[in-house]
């Protein structure tokens, strides 16, 4: 019962704050929707009982990816009105896009009691499921390739984003001097 | 009672929302914004999966369910390649910025024919 109405109200703050996002005019406004999106999407995968996931997607992504972006955005200072653009291909794409989504949501409910609420229980799980113990235990001996991969992605993205990001043509600074 | 459909729902519904955002708004830095949603998205299906694996007729053993959760790892590493493509993402804005003075889109039309 709980995990029903904490679904519903997270699923709802994603919704709102997520239409939020792509409807905002100011950059800043889409930000902050996209961080409350976010939170409320840890809230689902607590339900999921993913803990340690829902906390790496709190710090990682509220914390620093989208404090990352803020700053992006001040830096810019991108205030001016950013309207959405309906030239007609544009207006396919949406219409496109709509209609699938239209297509999916009857699909799904085209026969309520069976296709859709007849719901898999979730089979029971060990108390340690989603822990940071077990995610690690497979994250470090039968996946530690992937996470070497991924550090060496990193560090090439950090590489890559500082020489994207330098100022152009050093020379010509270096002339000025 | 929430079951998987309604997360899978869920996940639907913020990948669609990501991908309007993705073809409606020019500014790049909402772009990139919008692929965090869609991103999101795929995460929420993908721990869906997880905590409802296919064969869920009470029937699991310890083995199927230690498997399942691996679409935990699956779902950090994604978090990871995500964290990499803000950071570049976001220097090729400022680049832009920094040449055209606009983080529209349509003005980065360089390599166009």
């Amino acid at each position: 019962m709980f995990g029903a109405l904490f679904f519903w109200l997270c699923a709802t703050i994603a919704f709102f704050f997520g239409i939020g996002v792509v409807v905002a005019r100011n950059p800043m406004h889409s930000a902050l929707s996209l961080v409350a999106t976010l939170t409320a999407t840890a809230g689902l995968f607590l339900l999921l009982q993913a803990e340690f996931i829902a906390w790496i997607l709190i710090v990682v992504y509220t914390g620093a990816v989208m404090v990352l972006m803020i700053f992006v955005i001040s830096l810019l200072n991108l205030q001016k009105d950013d309207p959405i653009d309906w030239n007609p291909a544009r207006r396919w794409g949406v219409g496109m896009v709509v209609l699938f989504a239209l297509v999916f949501l009857v699909y799904l409910f085209r026969d309520p009691l069976a296709g859709f609420f007849s719901i898999p229980q979730a089979p029971p799980t060990p108390p340690e499921w989603g822990s940071i113990t077990v995610v690690a235990l497979d994250l470090f001996t039968r996946y530690l390739l992937p996470f070497e991969l991924a550090s060496v992605l990193l560090t090439a993205a950090v590489i890559g984003a500082v020489a994207i990001a330098r100022p152009e043509s050093p020379e010509r600074e270096t002339k000025e001097r | 009672m929430i079951g998987l459909n309604h997360f899978l729902l869920m996940s639907a519904v913020l990948f669609s929302l990501g991908m309007l955002g993705v073809l409606l708004r020019r500014n790049a830095l909402i772009i990139l914004m919008s692929v965090e949603l869609m991103l999101n998205a795929a995460n929420l299906a993908i721990l869906a999966f997880s905590r409802f694996p296919p064969a869920a007729n009470g029937l699991m053993t310890a083995q199927d369910l230690s498997v399942a959760g691996n679409g935990m790892v699956l779902v950090f590493l994604v978090l990871t390649v995500s964290a990499a493509e803000v950071g570049v993402g976001l220097a090729v804005v400022i680049h832009l910025y920094h040449q055209r003075r606009t983080v529209n889109i349509n003005d980065a039309n360089i390599l166009q024919g």
